[in-house]
């Protein structure tokens, strides 16, 4: 046992995050908006996607339009970064109009708050190793809610095919989420093997969304839905996953001393 | 009650540490592939990542349930670790570490999109401990006494720790030229010979050392059935195309045919530390097979031979010289003992 947690110690430190918000969008702390063209084109679009990190212009007029170096033929739509438009205030020539746009900063929330949140369901993990039924359910339940964090923080990326971002955003749930089911299927075979794969998508869990930390820290999360949903959805997960390893471990360390 | 003595995993775990060792590979490639065909990559969260650490996520998960089965079972310390299984155990918390180091990596540095990503220390440092896991079903095999043929998941082992290595060493892997290039390359002017010649030649004799160590290697340990060579080429030619995106599969095709013949070369032969002739015969026609085929291949699907005759008949002639020397070197003539 004292090899296997070294081992799982180590990959605990090591394991390389490969789960975070698709397309590599990041929390921040503002958020840049489109608010006028103007004059007004008939048949452009023009708004800021992507978390506010792009510009989106669709042309369906009938001229072809000049934004920022690039020609917006009719039908057409274009999607670019530009660093002008994180000022507070911004405006960009298009054709003959100007875009406007503002840059709205936002308070931090309460880290601290959603920090003991995560204790709170972690020491969860003191219960958990009682019995393989808590540990299946709080499984699912916890890989539940990493399953809905990788949903929404596909959602909200435009511009990008929906199945590679989801499977860049699952990164290691593409392991822990069949092995979640796998856990169900072994609790209810009242299988011992049941802890050890519930303290294996903890574990794995914990360290996949140590980036998610973030989503304590900034106001703005990349997120299809509102961002205290989303820092719950990361409480579950941070909290849940150790929670998930403390329980079966101290359910696998039990059964081996009986 | 405990156990004294250590197991083995048994062929069915291979097989299972193969397969998901197959998912980590192929998620390598795909990160390689993303790496040199796609410009923009701006995130470290993307599919191929993905593909790559769920692969490695599971086969680390894997291998610490065969040691939790055995521990299960009352073996405890190196007991619980299944034979062959034990270097994999130590690889497993090193390439975790090498992955966070990456991620540090690419994000004070930026992420490569050239040769500079075969010479990232994190990458070389996941690359070799990546290799050590994948050995786990040769390692098993080798250790294995009551066997005197490899497993077929040491022989897919065998096959993807050679394919890695020539991933690594991309910048000289001939496999990897579609069969226009390699007839334009040796069709040059006389006297104007140009550094992509020698480019394309040197990558040759590279390519070459890496196919032909692991079947020398291999016939140390046992005596190879049919398909072993092929099996291998089909990997390691297999992974290679899938980095041009599959532009040169005439060439793969051509290579795994040599496998064939190689096959066929083993069977003959029946090379082996105590053959030594035959050992070192094979070492020398073994890559002549190879090297006749991969230029046999170029000139059939272009429809031309390359210019300069000299150079491509005269190249397999030394890859298959530089194998005698590699088979020499592998199984060498015993020290004199002074009487």
């Amino acid at each position: 046992m004292r090899v296997l947690l070294l081992v799982l110690g180590l990959l605990l430190v090591g394991t390389p995050v490969a789960h975070a918000h698709a397309g590599g969008l990041t929390p921040q702390n503002h958020l840049s908006a489109v608010t006028s063209v103007d004059p007004p084109l008939s048949g452009v679009q023009v708004r800021m996607i992507n978390h506010g990190t792009q510009l989106e212009v669709r042309n369906d007029g009938s001229a072809p339009l000049v934004i920022a170096g690039r020609t917006v033929r009719p039908g057409e739509t274009a999607r670019f970064r530009d660093d002008r438009t994180t000022a507070d205030t911004w405006q960009i020539p298009l054709g003959e109009s100007v875009v406007r746009g503002t840059t709205t900063r936002y308070d931090a929330p309460n880290a601290l708050m959603w920090l003991l949140i995560t204790v709170a369901v972690a020491a969860l993990g003191v219960f958990l190793g009682r019995g393989l039924a808590w540990l299946a359910v709080a499984t699912v339940l916890v890989t539940a809610a990493n399953v809905a964090h990788a949903l929404g923080s596909t959602m909200v990326v435009t511009g990008g095919s929906f199945l590679p971002l989801f499977v860049g955003a699952s990164g290691v749930g593409l392991v822990c989420w069949p092995l979640a089911v796998l856990c169900a299927g072994a609790a209810v075979a009242r299988k011992p093997a049941t802890a050890f794969v519930a303290a294996t998508v903890g574990a794995m869990l914990v360290v996949a969304s140590i980036p998610d930390f973030d989503s304590f820290r900034f106001a703005q999360l990349p997120f299809a839905g509102s961002a205290d949903l989303d820092r719950a959805l990361v409480a579950i997960t941070l909290g849940g996953g150790l929670a998930l390893a403390v329980g079966g471990f101290s359910w696998m360390r039990r059964e081996t001393a009986a | 009650m405990l156990q004294q003595g250590r197991t083995r995993a048994g062929t069915k775990a291979d097989v299972i540490t193969v397969v998901l060792g197959t998912w980590f590979s192929v998620g390598l490639f795909l990160d390689a592939w993303a790496h040199s065909n796609l410009t923009e990559l701006e995130s470290f969260f993307t599919p191929w990542h993905a593909v790559f650490y769920s692969g490695f996520s599971a086969t680390a998960a894997w291998i610490c349930w065969l040691v939790y089965r055995n521990y299960q079972q009352g073996r405890r310390g190196l007991n619980a670790v299944p034979v062959g299984y034990g270097p994999a155990v130590l690889a497993l918390p090193v390439f975790a570490v090498m992955g966070v180091l990456d991620y540090t990596w690419h994000s004070i540095l930026g992420i490569e999109t050239d040769i500079e990503i075969l010479f990232s220390p994190t990458h070389l440092g996941l690359a070799a401990a990546m290799i050590v896991i994948m050995a786990t079903p040769l390692r098993t095999a080798w250790l294995d006494t009551s066997r005197d043929k490899p497993s077929f998941p040491a022989l897919l082992s065998l096959g993807f720790c050679a394919s890695l290595v020539l991933l690594f060493l991309q910048y000289a892997d001939a496999t990897v030229y579609p069969a226009e290039a390699i007839v334009e390359r040796f069709s040059y002017e006389q006297g104007k010979s140009t550094g992509i010649v020698g480019k394309l030649t040197a990558s040759i004799f590279v390519t070459n050392l890496v196919m032909l160590a692991p079947l020398l290697f291999a016939a140390r340990r046992w005596t190879l059935p049919f398909g072993t060579a092929t099996t291998v080429q089909v990997i390691v030619a297999g992974l290679s195309a899938s980095i041009t995106a599959f532009s040169n599969l005439g060439i793969a095709a051509a290579l795994v045919l040599s496998g064939v013949a190689t096959d066929l070369l083993l069977v003959k032969l029946r090379p082996s530390e105590q053959r030594v002739v035959q050992y070192r015969l094979f070492g020398f026609l073994m890559p002549l097979i190879t090297w006749l085929f991969y230029f046999g291949g170029a000139i059939v699907l272009t429809g031309r031979f390359p210019t300069v005759t000299e150079t491509w008949t005269g190249v397999p002639l030394v890859a298959a010289l530089s194998g005698l020397l590699l088979a020499v070197l592998f199984v060498p003539k015993p020290v004199p003992v002074r009487l």
